[in-house]
């Protein structure tokens, strides 16, 4: 093959810009999937991707161009996940390609997430290719988004192809644009090979499918291949290209590929994102840059509402942990919901997928307990602990000093909310940093703020202060001490381990209040008054009362009542199903997710 | 206690109180007529023969058929079971007028009382509700308390030596004086049996539109513990969620339902049970006027109905709950859920059964709901 006709390419955009729907129209202009066996939005193939709307793992095909200079260009569209909490995936996944064609919506215009991604695309070296789509809206403004464009992020876009994916309109203009100004991959095939592995899946026939570009080199099936950073060593069964619905083998993979690769590997914790793989018997001597070891941000307890169902939850664990390696979990045991799991997680959004796959697919309800982020302490000893559950945190007086982690978040917003947002920050420990004005309109806003401060709600909060216009985004700064205290919450004075957390000492006062109001409004009454109350240590900081029953009769049971009335005293058993009894208190599953919303 | 209940039901009055869903709707005196041909031809069919120990002529208000009717519909009881001597026949009644059509005024009513007396009827049940002027117009009833309190001294003067009268708490704007109140002057009539139910209101009805005046759940407990407590000083005793009665004057025909008796209802939208069946006629008037009887229900009821009944009848009842009738694999559950309550004063144990306090009887939905849920899929 003429590495000089491959073109590696990422589309990347905001969510709902529509980006699946390009990669669709692709497909199609390269003649890659018959109509009939097209499904909209073909790469997004997890039902609950095609649901949200969004990407949570990326794919890459390969697709046969024919351009208008009657050559054959071979692609590789590698699709990238679209938020934050997956942003290590992308950047491989960006180091992977040589051009990005970036889509931006003809009335949003440019938004935190698009200048995010395009800037890890400029980090990458990647050529942007910017597409403005969705022209055909009626508030549609390409020149003004064009202009954005090179405002904002500083490329030219005067001449970017105005399209739209959702109606077919000038579509053939991108694949052009792809071949004049994606510059083909450079790379030695005969070099120690050198290839990138951007994505992995498990299937349970041929094990591992390692989603890989070669730089430099070629691989072969039969080849003994390692890791290079986790050290592993696999006979090659198969190497080729994927295809929109099948694999393709093929005799090699060479420099400026990108293909898969499988080797009857059992586990995808030896197929790391971003790791290189080299040939056992010419190894290279340098990795590939940018690896790192994929790390959780937010941890939080899962356990079956149902307490029988531990073991369906276990599997349903191991399952879904081979097709995503940036999951952890480990036992655990709650006093209050008894056995579980510690879950480690991208970020929340990351959490919620998770947790929604397995009560989909694996229908399983599930209690989770509130995420939290992972703390350093330090205590008098002179040891560190690395704090993931609050149920750990040591006794206050055996702490030296605590840490937290903190992010810099980038908050774009019309200017119009400037004011809401930054009263935001202020109220979620924010420290500004700087303010940008994009254009007349528009403002980018930059804090420093604790992770655990935005986890829980900080993008629902946002966005509710700003109509929905404001875009998020934020990156991982390090930790800085912080005086943190573990929160406790009683209830009818038993201390229930699944709503400890760990909180910042001045906050935990009004915390404490909003808490104890929350599980008030939660718990239905039951037929003797349940005290709710938070505590630190031993101390008790705020009470609520879960006021007594007093009235639930039926005053009239004759002849005719009994059948009818007893129906009515059965119902009540359906309710009861989603409650958890803690010692002599019914607890809703809701009041467990209810604690964590704090603004409102 | 296997001698069969008969249940008469009389789908008239003369208009509907602003708080009743039952089926009853005003009619012609020659529909009433109709009517009772249509009931007594009904209770002649039946097949079932065995003896009867308590008769009731419920509604809707059974006298607004007419003292001719009612002794009619008696004695086509009496014609095709064999009624015992002493029978509890009980007769619902509006306290202010009897509404015995044609008669009215004071002789009419004393000359109908006698009537029915001699007839056979032993007890007469009183809607009176409350003796307060404003919550009766509230009710829509027809009567003052002056004239309820004429009605029941007409009635024993002429020798009915059982009267049971019915008071309702909770209603929209009541006070516990006025409450106190309507609890004193019905045990001024000295009556052997009390009813006192909680209004409970129903969707339809036009005081359903006073809901948001109701007194609160804390202050309606207040009213059923404050009445409790005047009844007991004055000599009744509590048996059942609602009723209280002088010693051995509990309503014999009630208390079939709550012990799982055999009974037999005629007439539209009456419920029968016999035999671990359990049926209802259709609610329809003229159909039924026509002769047609058409059942509106019929349920065979499972070992598990029969453990959900035992359970939710025997606890809304002073006789309570002894672990000892649940299955095996029950008894430790049901045992820990109601020891629970003893020392919060809903449960008091009695004789190795768990009998529900005052307060217990009032949330007592919750206790039983907990305990069907005992009761495995």
């Amino acid at each position: 093959m003429n590495q000089k006709n491959i073109r590696n390419f990422s589309i990347i955009a905001h969510i709902d810009h529509g980006k699946s729907t390009l990669a669709d129209r692709l497909l199609e202009a390269t003649g890659s999937v018959e109509k009939r066996s097209m499904e909209n939005q073909l790469l997004d193939n997890m039902e609950l991707e095609r649901e949200r709307g969004i990407t949570i793992k990326a794919r890459a095909v390969r697709l046969d161009y024919k351009a208008d200079d009657g050559e054959t260009y071979y692609f590789n569209l590698i699709d990238t996940p679209g938020h934050v909490d997956f942003n290590y995936e992308v950047s491989r996944s960006l180091a992977a390609c040589e051009g990005a064609v970036l889509v931006v919506d003809a009335s949003q215009g440019v938004e935190a997430q698009t200048l995010a991604n395009t800037y890890l695309a400029i980090e990458n070296n990647l050529e942007i290719v910017p597409v403005v789509n969705k022209i055909d809206l009626p508030a549609a403004d390409p020149a003004r988004v064009k202009q954005e464009i090179e405002d904002i992020i500083g490329i030219i876009a005067e001449d970017a192809p105005e399209i739209s994916a959702k109606n077919n309109i000038n579509i053939h203009a991108v694949p052009e644009r792809i071949v004049q100004n994606v510059p083909p991959p450079e790379g030695d095939p005969d070099a120690p090979l050198r290839a990138l592995i951007f994505d992995s899946q498990y299937d349970s026939y041929r094990g591992v499918i390692v989603y890989i570009r070669v730089m430099d080199g070629t691989l072969r099936a039969g080849d003994t291949v390692q890791m290079m950073a986790t050290g592993a060593k696999f006979e090659v069964v198969e190497a080729g290209y994927m295809r929109p619905l099948s694999l393709e083998p093929a005799e090699c993979l060479t420099a400026g590929e990108v293909g898969y690769f499988t080797a009857s590997i059992k586990s995808l914790t030896d197929t790391e994102v971003g790791d290189t793989v080299t040939l056992a018997t010419n190894p290279a001597t340098e990795p590939l840059p940018g690896y790192r070891k994929v790390q959780s941000m937010v941890y939080s307890g899962v356990y079956p509402a149902d307490g029988s169902r531990y073991d369906d939850l276990h599997d349903a664990l191991d399952k879904l942990v081979l097709n995503d390696a940036s999951l952890s979990y480990e036992p655990e045991t709650s006093t209050a919901l008894g056995f579980g799991f510690r879950c480690g997680f991208l970020g929340l959004l990351h959490m919620e997928i998770i947790i929604e796959r397995i009560e989909r697919e694996f229908n399983i309800d599930l209690i989770t307990t509130a995420p939290s982020v992972v703390y350093h302490v330090h205590l008098t000893d002179g040891t560190d602990q690395i704090i993931e559950n609050p149920l750990k945190f040591p006794d206050p007086a055996t702490i030296e000093y605590a840490e937290e982690p903190f992010v810099k978040a980038n908050i774009m917003t019309p200017t119009d909310y400037v004011g809401n947002i930054m009263e935001l920050c202020q109220q979620r420990r924010g420290v500004f940093r700087d303010m940008t004005y994009l254009d007349k309109t528009r403002v980018e806003i930059h804090y420093e703020l604790p992770l655990n401060e935005i986890i829980y709600d900080f993008f629902d909060a946002l966005k509710s202060r700003t109509r929905g216009y404001a875009s998020l985004d934020y990156e991982l700064l390090g930790y800085q001490k912080s005086d943190l205290v573990k929160l406790d919450i009683m209830l009818n004075g038993e201390i229930v381990d699944a709503l400890s957390f760990i909180v910042f000492r001045e906050e935990a006062y009004p915390r404490a209040r909003r808490i104890c109001e929350k599980l008030k409004e939660n718990i239905p009454r039951q037929l003797f008054e349940i005290p709710v109350q938070a505590c630190i240590g031993g101390k008790i900081i705020a009470r609520e009362t879960v006021k007594a029953m007093r009235k639930d009769v039926l005053a009239k049971c004759y002849g005719g009542d009994i059948t009818r009335k007893k129906k009515l005293l059965e119902k009540q058993k359906e309710g009861k199903k989603k409650m958890r009894s803690l010692g002599s208190v019914d607890v809703p599953h809701e009041a467990f997710m209810a604690v964590l919303k704090f603004d409102e | 206690m296997n001698k069969l209940g008969i249940y008469l039901h009389t789908p008239f009055c003369v208009r509907k109180c602003s708080y009743c869903d039952f089926y009853s709707a005003p009619g012609s005196p020659e529909e009433a007529d109709a009517y009772a041909d249509a009931l007594c031809a009904q209770i002649r069919g039946a097949k079932d023969a065995r003896p009867v120990d308590t008769v009731y002529f419920g509604g809707g208000t059974p006298t607004t058929l007419g003292v001719r009717n009612l002794v009619r519909i008696l004695n086509a009881v009496r014609e095709t079971f064999p009624v015992d001597e002493d029978a509890e026949i009980t007769l619902e009644a509006n306290p202010g007028d009897l509404c015995l059509r044609p008669m009215d005024g004071g002789e009419q009513r004393i000359t109908a009382l006698a009537i029915l007396h001699a007839a056979g009827f032993n007890r007469l049940s009183f809607g009176i509700q409350s003796s307060d002027a404003e919550e009766l117009r509230l009710l829509g009833r027809r009567h003052s308390f002056p004239e309820a309190a004429e009605t029941a001294a007409l009635a024993r003067a002429v020798g009915f030596e059982n009267l049971t009268l019915d008071l309702m708490y909770g209603l929209p704007g009541q006070r516990m004086e006025t409450w106190e109140q309507s609890v004193r002057d019905i045990l001024s009539l000295s009556p052997e049996h009390i009813s006192c139910y909680g209004l409970k209101l129903e969707p339809g009805t036009p005081l359903f539109a006073r809901e948001s005046d109701l007194p609160e759940d804390e202050a309606c407990l207040s009213q059923y513990l404050r009445m409790i407590e005047l009844l007991e000083a004055a000599g009744y005793r509590q048996y059942e969620i609602s009723n209280f009665a002088l010693p051995g004057r509990q309503s014999r025909h009630n208390r079939k339902y709550w012990c799982g008796a055999p009974y037999l209802g005629f007439g539209p939208s009456a419920h029968s049970y016999s035999g671990g069946v359990r049926w209802a006629w259709e609610d329809d008037r003229a159909a039924f006027t026509r002769g047609i009887y058409r059942e509106k229900e019929r349920i065979a009821l499972t070992a598990r109905d029969d453990l959900e009944e035992q359970i939710m009848l025997s606890l809304r009842t002073t006789a309570g709950l002894s672990p000892a009738v649940l299955p095996e694999e029950l008894q430790a559950g049901a045992q820990h859920i109601l020891e629970k309550y003893i020392p919060h004063g809903l449960v008091r144990r009695q004789e190795g059964r768990y009998v529900l306090t005052p307060r217990g009887m009032f949330v007592s939905n919750h206790i039983i709901g907990e305990l069907f849920d005992l009761i495995p899929d």
